[in-house]
């Protein structure tokens, strides 16, 4: 199926929710697979698989690579946001990865074997298929798949057709957010390989070009909550245990050609280091200013000792990220880091209208209380967690280390790493209120603790100079002040007390970050806030502030801020710059960033946009079919984004623009 | 063709409030299963007095929780069409009256599907008040209960 243009794109992700598109799907797998259905009813996964694998359709066409989704065998979801070890399958035959003695007495042993009998089958019809048609390169690709069931990859080309078609079936089986991993480090002996056979960079560089376009193809089928959402993120660079900063050719490759790609995604999160070369970074600032949103900067230096001080050790080195920024071990790794969201503006207004706010007398009593509310949500999110069950994936769990020594399903706890991630959102909103309270009611006194619950009640009705006051003043957060960062770890310190403890029933623990998808999601039902948002506006976006006059400040801030213990699941310092500054100051940006990284921020990403090009491109759509924009952890097509995901980039740019 | 989609909006409304007050009944039986009750709740936000809105069957289960401690009075109730009446000693006041009513410290709605608008209701009345749904009640003591339990577990 050819998807020619952004609106088809867009109208296929549509239907692929709409209740007549999954209807029509399952009626054809009744034609086709009747067998397939009711596995599944049963919740087999294996059966599922082996019916999938021996009926569905292969389509083959002339591209570099073999990738096909047959749409009509739709699973239940199931595990997402998480990263195989690609490696397990360049490295070795489908067939070696098999368990070799007597299985008769082990369940999981023969689930997990039976799964790769599968994709044998599977893998043979694909040759087969291959054999009857008159492409050209069709004994090459024969090749490939023949040394997928009994040998390691024999070329960077053949290793990149092992990632896809690995990638593919995760996606086939009801898999989302599959993430591309290390990609310069799995496949970095492949590629010095063929540069010893003699093969090109050049070359080298157009077979990623092609497994870039192919793994954006059915990028529709891939969005997770809004269009663009695949997370088919890339992980390029990266400090080793020994303190070196690896990025090598290949790793410029890969950005590069990122970078030319001018789509959404595959994305690229690129480690960075205080020893980084400038070099590096400038290339980094070169992707970003091309708009697509690439790279997301995520800092070794504060990262890695997170994690090892979580209990990650050596493996902290080869840390990925989900879908969107949150770290964990790829390849080793269950761990879904977004299955809560704890909102701190609505304990706040749970606390307003639920106190006896004319009993609180002093700030330290209302921030005391606040935290009493914090701790509400906490447990509702600790409980939401210990209840999720996922179906077990045989196939996830062969290709993630742990699930085969241990012979546990991911699901069971199978993984090496078993740890469990939720966000948070509002944290900015929430200090700026807070202070706001402080200094107007129990310092100036100038209103009381009932007027901050009118203002949430009538939405600043009545409050319209306070409001303005508000407005005019700007957001705390983001401000390089000692009383906001001491009030932000506040906050967050007292969430790592009350989750620190919590094991999951896979003994994994709990970790959170102050990045959240959600900052409009939640925002929707949430009354106005003692910040200047009134009822239903967007929190603050990850960590930002764009009235702040210098992006040195919100650097700074970012980098107060104390990411260790289980605070590490993404914190994102989110800027705005507009395409003409970034490229008139391209090197003080990319030194900026390097300051950034010795102050300490854990995570940045950039959107690169002009406010009068984003309005024009709500006004007229048709006329900006490819203009992309960052959103939360993504890259997406502006064109394609929901009206409030479109008005909050607009307000965001003008603000930067007034300031910048 | 107005009338039918109000016909069908009531409806939705009428199964989502049936909806709501199964879950609502659940948890609640399931927290008394566990020796635990919504008492917890009012002694944590020092609460001395209390008004229920809503003189149906969930208002005179809570009134028989409160009963079951002291320290806690249930001042009056509140319902659109309860004026003059009284159950088990203590008074029906029409919400109209709210204004002329001596001050509690929290009013709790039983009558949860239509909270917003009892709440807003009430609340332009007497701000200073809490107005707090007996749904959030009832999730608020059922996490607790859930976190007290998981406690006991790992340790």
């Amino acid at each position: 199926m050819q998807i020619s243009n952004r609106d088809d794109e867009l109208n296929m992700y549509k239907a692929k929710n709409s209740a007549e598109e999954v209807k029509k799907h399952e009626d054809n797998c009744k034609i086709k697979s009747p067998n397939f259905l009711m596995e599944r009813a049963a919740g087999d996964f294996e059966g599922c698989f082996y019916y999938m694998c021996n009926d569905m359709e292969i389509c083959i066409d002339r591209g570099r690579y073999v990738q096909f989704y047959d749409f009509d065998y739709i699973y239940d979801p199931c595990v997402k946001n998480i990263t195989p070890a690609y490696d397990l399958f360049l490295n070795n035959g489908l067939l070696d990865l098999n368990y070799h003695n007597d299985i008769s007495n082990d369940l999981f042993c023969q689930r997990y074997n039976s799964v790769i009998d599968s994709i044998e089958i599977l893998i043979k019809r694909v040759i087969t298929e291959l054999s009857m048609s008159n492409f050209e390169e069709r004994e090459k690709k024969k090749r490939w798949f023949s040394n997928m069931l009994v040998t390691s990859a024999k070329s960077f080309e053949e290793a990149l057709q092992r990632v896809l078609f690995l990638e593919q079936l995760l996606w086939q089986t009801g898999s989302r957010l599959v993430g591309l991993g290390r990609m310069d480090c799995y496949l970095r002996p492949f590629y010095y390989e063929d540069i010893k056979k003699g093969i090109s960079k050049t070359e080298i560089y157009n077979e990623i070009v092609e497994f870039l376009e192919e793994a954006h193809n059915y990028y529709w089928y891939k969005s997770d909550v809004l269009v663009g959402d695949t997370g088919q993120v890339i992980i390029l660079g990266g400090i080793e245990p020994g303190g070196e900063y690896v990025f090598d050719e290949l790793s410029e490759l890969l950005l590069e050609a990122v970078k030319n790609s001018k789509k959404t995604d595959p994305k690229v999160v690129l480690r960075v280091s205080h020893s980084m070369p400038v070099e590096v970074m400038n290339k980094a600032v070169g992707c970003m200013l091309m708009g697509n949103g690439s790279p997301l900067l995520s800092n070794d230096d504060v990262i890695i000792p997170a994690l090892q001080q979580f209990g990650i050790k050596d493996d902290a080195y080869d840390y990925t990220t989900s879908a969107c920024w949150e770290p964990l071990i790829g390849g080793k790794s269950s761990s879904m880091n977004n299955q809560a969201c704890l909102s701190f503006a609505k304990a706040l207004q749970n606390m307003l209208f639920e106190e006896q706010l004319d009993k609180i007398k002093d700030y330290s009593t209302f921030e005391n209380k606040y935290f009493k509310y914090v701790k509400r949500e906490i447990i509702r999110c600790k409980r939401l967690i210990s209840q999720r069950r996922y179906s077990r994936n045989t196939l996830y769990s062969i290709f993630i280390k742990g699930c085969y020594q241990k012979k546990t399903d991911i699901v069971d706890g199978g993984a090496e790493y078993n740890n469990v991630g939720f966000t948070t959102v509002g944290i900015g909103n929430t200090v700026d209120a807070l202070l706001n309270i402080k200094e107007y009611v129990f310092e100036k006194k100038e209103l009381a603790l009932i007027d901050v619950k009118k203002v949430s009640l009538y939405n600043f009705v009545g409050y319209e100079s306070l409001y303005d006051k508000l407005k005019d003043r700007g957001s705390f957060f983001g401000r390089d002040d000692i009383e906001i960062t001491s009030l932000t770890n506040r906050i967050m310190r007292y969430v790592t007390e009350e989750t620190k403890d919590y094991s999951t029933s896979a003994a994994g623990k709990l970790k959170f970050g102050i990045s959240s998808p959600s900052y409009i999601f939640e925002s929707r039902n949430c009354l106005a806030s003692f910040d200047g948002r009134k009822k239903g506006e967007p929190f603050t976006v990850h960590i930002s502030n764009e009235k702040v006059d210098s992006y040195t400040e919100l650097i700074s801030f970012a980098g107060m801020i104390d990411y260790y213990e289980n605070r590490f699941n993404g914190n994102v310092l989110d800027l705005i710059f507009s395409p003409s500054f970034l490229e008139k100051n391209l090197e003080k940006v990319s030194l900026m960033f390097l300051y950034g990284i010795e102050k300490g921020f854990f995570q940045l990403q950039t959107n690169v946009i002009s406010s009068a090009v984003l309005k024009a491109a709500k006004d007229h759509p048709e006329e900006y079919g490819n203009l992309i924009v960052r959103v939360w952890g993504f890259s997406a097509y502006y064109v394609q984004l929901p009206e409030e995901f479109k008005d909050l980039l607009i307000k965001r740019a003008m603000e930067n623009e007034v300031v910048v | 063709m107005d009338n039918n989609v109000n016909a069908c909006n009531k409806q939705n409304i009428e199964q989502k409030h049936d909806r709501e007050l199964f879950i609502c009944a659940v948890s609640w039986l399931d927290l008394l299963e566990q020796g635990a009750d919504l008492y917890d709740y009012f002694v944590d936000h020092g609460c001395k007095s209390v008004a229920i809105y809503g003189a149906g069957d969930l208002g005179k289960t809570l009134l028989r929780e409160f009963r079951k401690h002291e320290g806690i009075t249930v001042s009056f109730f509140l319902d659109l069409k309860g004026k003059g009446q009284a159950i088990d000693g203590i008074p029906v006041y029409s919400s109209y009256d709210y204004a002329t009513l001596p001050r509690v410290d929290i009013v709790v709605v039983t009558a949860f599907t239509y909270f917003s608008e009892i709440s807003n209701y009430l609340l332009k009345i007497r701000p200073e008040t809490p107005v707090v749904s007996l749904k959030k009640i009832i999730e608020v003591r059922s996490d607790e209960v859930w976190e007290n339990e998981y406690a006991n577990q790992q340790s």
